[in-house]
């Protein structure tokens, strides 16, 4: 009889205790989720700066191109047969805060109006002092347009950014830039309000870039309401904004560090869109296409994956080793196995949608048989099986998933592979410093220009970025010669030429080219697809 | 030797290991590979700016100047800034502490609400289909990594039940934060009456506390099983039986009082445990706690909130071990005579 009172008091503890837990578990859904106006994402960035020159995290740079107007915008189009979506194409504009421009000077100035009626927070009137000040600063502040406004905008002074009138500004270049309008679409480019920037600058600071890591301080559809990292990022429609209210007054993006509970949360309908970098692996996304209530929507981009294969080490130093490698890659089984069909296969550096591409260049093709001659011609085979590291970073699924199949295949022509799996951060410090021998590398050039994506990768120059070290004279005076030449026939056939050498040289192991994924909601529209890879929330709504 | 002595002489003690853990933090992120001024730098950056960016975060000092400074700033309370949020160490884990303790302690809670009398039971019924059926219940339970039973849980009652709520952190969407009491969101909508936070706050804590309390249940019922069956087989408890007391104060009263004696050790240890543990479950339910920001930190090599967060498990521990002396020095009087 007493343990029978005992066994019920145990009952009482433990069931009672979980029966309180879960008696709130019938609460309602909540209030956000069903407020069709907010717009719920989840992602698993968090702001690290606010600063628009700077190199942020993707959260960082989401926040920018959401809550900052640039002087103008990449174009974007409606893209056939996916209806409610659009992307850009090269050398289209739309105007932004200038409203329209021009060229002088045979094209070495360009001159902008800037539009009338738009007003910062402040209340002060958004004008050509605004538009000169925002490229002042990105010349003259550390980041990333301290280095692109003088090599591709050709201004190396803040007296060749000029204010005609209260609404003309004019960028003075020392000649015709043939990437200037790109360069001036840059989310970087952010309008500030220099006020506001000036009464936060201090004589070390003069540009405020402290202060400018955790605040906003211009104009955009959207403004930053709350930033609680590891929790949210809230975005609001701003009040009075010059072009028509967006359609979402609010985006909440949820910070979601595990990818399952990311796929859940799609399923449940509790988030609206997965965003990120890519947020969701290719295997998922696969299997929720199909899923009722959501939809994939995918278009090919221009982020190269590739391997690096160190130029200057040997026995990569061998042109013969090197295409070997290219020979060995099996990307026929990769794409459909890894990929899951969301990609491309590479043919050349240059991605497929960048101008100047030529896909036929390329020899390559999974031939094992010519892989092995290769290695037998390079001589190095005496020393098979030769040992070589495998250098990716962790968190990267596709490329850990791929580095198998390329391990296996490398170690038939006579390799010894040992995959190292490294964070982001020691995978740079090592990259850069020429620790890595092959490595899972990829790159995204924001500016779709074929000599943007060849200075930065193949340049000798470019240290830092050259992940392949390669260093070759022939190439590099191709690159200085066409960097800033305006000739498009001109541009596009020495393109064909670098790629020429490049295949020949087999400076890359080819693997392919991404397709932009998003996974999302049936009823959202009005996605747009930029250079870049952040999304703009702006147009999207529920149909 | 009095208590206060015992006390005294403990708490001397700290300091040496305090010191110890400041040496092995600092060590930890110097030895580490990976230059934090490279990642600050970003991908585009010359070299000369990357060496400026080390001169300014003072990476280019000798060891024992940077080991100074790291010291001096902690004693201002100063642990660093964070690069992946941009906000000092100190505010991000002002923000993140209360979160992680509150997961903490309503797992301690249910590891001890369903482990004491769970072990109680299985004494009692030794060798019958209750204790086989905790014996089977603690394999699973030690067994199972947490990730794994998180990510079922979450499957189960979030997306097939739907009567979990949706893991994206503490509270749901539209229900405000209580105000700022203890920061435990729980004990502060209870005090301030708020009651739709409290019953958000206890919702979104059911799964993530269910299964990190579950995982420690399992060693603390096998103990309390363990030293009950042998306190009962004393001959105290004989004398009690003999003497015709009620079984119901038998076994609460002179039994489960002496066998807990032990247990105290052990939650310090599952404290311990626990602190750890969080940094898996938090990141399986979002939870917006510092273990979560720990792995984000490691992964993009962000020095301070690194050794922040060793420095606070270790505090932590340090905290718990000399709590756990103390309350035995009072509970035990052979121990602070020893």
């Amino acid at each position: 009889m007493q343990t029978r009172i005992h066994r019920r008091s145990f009952l009482k503890a433990t069931v009672g205790g979980a029966a309180a837990l879960s008696a709130t578990a019938s609460a309602r859904r909540s209030a956000w989720a069903q407020d069709p106006r907010t717009l719920v994402v989840a992602w698993d960035s968090d702001i690290d700066t606010l600063d628009p020159a700077q190199f942020k995290a993707i959260a960082g740079y989401v926040t920018i191109a959401n809550c900052y107007d640039t002087p103008i915008a990449w174009k974007v189009r409606p893209i056939e047969g996916k209806p409610g979506f659009a992307r850009s194409h090269p050398g289209e504009f739309d105007p932004a805060i200038c409203e329209s421009w021009a060229t002088e000077a045979d094209g070495a100035t360009l001159v902008f109006k800037v539009r009338r009626g738009a007003r910062f927070p402040s209340g002060r009137p958004v004008d050509a002092h605004a538009v000169k000040y925002c490229f002042d600063r990105g010349l003259q502040s550390p980041g990333y347009m301290r280095i692109v406004i003088p090599s591709l905008l050709q201004v190396s002074s803040p007296d060749q950014f000029e204010v005609r009138d209260d609404h003309t500004f004019a960028i003075k270049m020392k000649a015709p830039g043939p990437m200037a309008m790109d360069i001036v679409a840059l989310s970087n480019n952010a309008i500030l309000d220099p006020e506001e920037v000036r009464a936060h600058a201090t004589k070390e600071d003069p540009w405020a870039a402290e202060w400018l890591k955790r605040n906003l301080a211009g104009i955009g559809p959207y403004r930053l309401t709350k930033n609680e990292p590891g929790v949210e990022v809230v975005l609001e429609a701003t009040p009075g904004y010059w072009r028509p209210a967006p359609y979402f007054q609010r985006i909440v993006f949820k910070f979601v560090p595990n990818e399952a509970d990311r796929v859940l949360l799609l399923k449940r309908k509790a988030v609206d869109l997965v965003a990120g970098r890519p947020g969701l692996t290719p295997k998922n996304v696969k299997a929720l296409e199909g899923e009722p209530g959501l939809k994939v929507f995918s278009v090919p981009d221009t982020t190269c994956h590739f391997l690096a294969i160190n130029t200057q080490k040997p026995p990569f130093d061998n042109v013969k080793v090197r295409q070997a490698v290219n020979y060995a890659i099996p990307i026929q089984a990769i794409l459909p196995n890894v990929l899951q069909g969301y990609a491309t296969p590479m043919t050349t550096p240059i991605p497929h949608l960048t101008p100047g591409h030529v896909g036929t260049l390329s020899p390559y093709k999974y031939d094992l048989d010519k892989a092995r001659k290769l290695m037998r011609e390079a001589g190095v085979l005496d020393k098979a099986p030769i040992p070589v590291e495998l250098a990716l970073r962790v968190g990267f699924v596709a490329h850990e998933q791929a580095s198998v199949w390329v391990q296996r295949e490398l170690e038939k022509i006579g390799f010894k592979v040992a995959i190292v799996k490294e964070t982001d951060a020691t995978f740079r410090q090592v990259a850069i410093k020429g620790g890595h021998t092959l490595s899972f590398e990829a790159w995204q050039s924001w500016v779709n220009d074929p000599w943007y994506h060849l200075l930065f990768n193949f340049h000798s120059k470019s240290k830092f970025t050259n992940a392949s070290f390669y260093s070759n004279p022939a190439l590099d005076k191709l690159i200085d010669d066409n960097v800033n030449e305006v000739n498009p026939q001109k541009r596009l056939a020495a393109a064909r030429e670098a790629q020429k050498i490049l295949v020949e040289d087999a400076v890359w192991g080819f693997l392919w080219y991404d397709s932009w994924t998003r996974v999302m909601k049936a009823d959202l529209v009005g996605l747009e697809k930029r250079w870049d890879t952040f999304e703009r929330y702006y147009a999207v709504r529920r149909a | 030797m009095g208590f206060g002595r015992y006390l005294i002489r403990r708490l001397l003690l700290v300091v040496p290991t305090l010191v110890g853990v400041t040496l092995i933090t600092f060590a930890l992120t110097y030895l580490l590979p990976g230059n934090p001024a490279l990642v600050k730098a970003g991908p585009l950056a010359t070299p000369e700016y990357v060496a400026d960016m080390e001169r300014r975060m003072g990476l280019d000092r000798p060891v024992y100047v940077q080991y100074w400074r790291y010291v001096r700033g902690l004693a201002r309370g100063d642990l660093g800034q964070s690069a992946s949020t941009g906000r000092p160490v100190l505010d991000d884990f002002r923000q993140r502490i209360p979160a992680t303790l509150e997961l903490t302690l309503a797992s301690l809670l249910v590891a001890t609400a369903a482990g004491i009398p769970l072990g109680v039971l299985s004494a009692l019924h030794r060798d019958g289909p209750l204790d086989h059926l905790a014996r089977v219940l603690g394999v699973v339970g030690v067994a199972m990594p947490t990730f794994w039973t998180g990510l079922l849980a979450l499957y189960v009652f979030f997306y097939v039940l739907g009567v979990a709520p949706a893991p994206l952190g503490r509270l749901s969407p539209g229900v405000s934060a209580p105000p700022h009491l203890t920061g435990l969101y729980v004990v502060d909508a209870a005090l301030t009456g708020r009651w739709p936070a409290l019953a958000s706050a206890l919702h979104h804590l059911m799964l993530p506390a269910l299964t990190l309390g579950l995982a420690v249940m399992a060693p603390l019922a096998r103990m309390v099983r363990a030293t009950m069956l042998e306190i009962l087989a004393s001959d105290f408890i004989k004398a009690a039986w003999a003497a015709g007391l009620p079984p119901a104060r038998v076994i609460y009263h002179d039994a489960l009082r002496n066998a807990l004696i032990p247990v105290i050790t052990l939650l310090g240890v599952i404290f311990g445990f626990l602190m750890a543990g969080n940094v898996v479950v938090e990141r399986v339910f979002a939870w917006p706690g510092i273990g979560n920001y720990a792995v984000t930190s490691l992964m993009t090599k962000d020095p301070a909130p690194i050794q922040g967060f060793v420095l606070f498990v270790a505090v932590v521990s340090v905290l718990v071990n000399l709590a756990v002396d103390v309350l035995y020095g009072l509970a035990d009087p052979r121990i602070r005579l020893r």
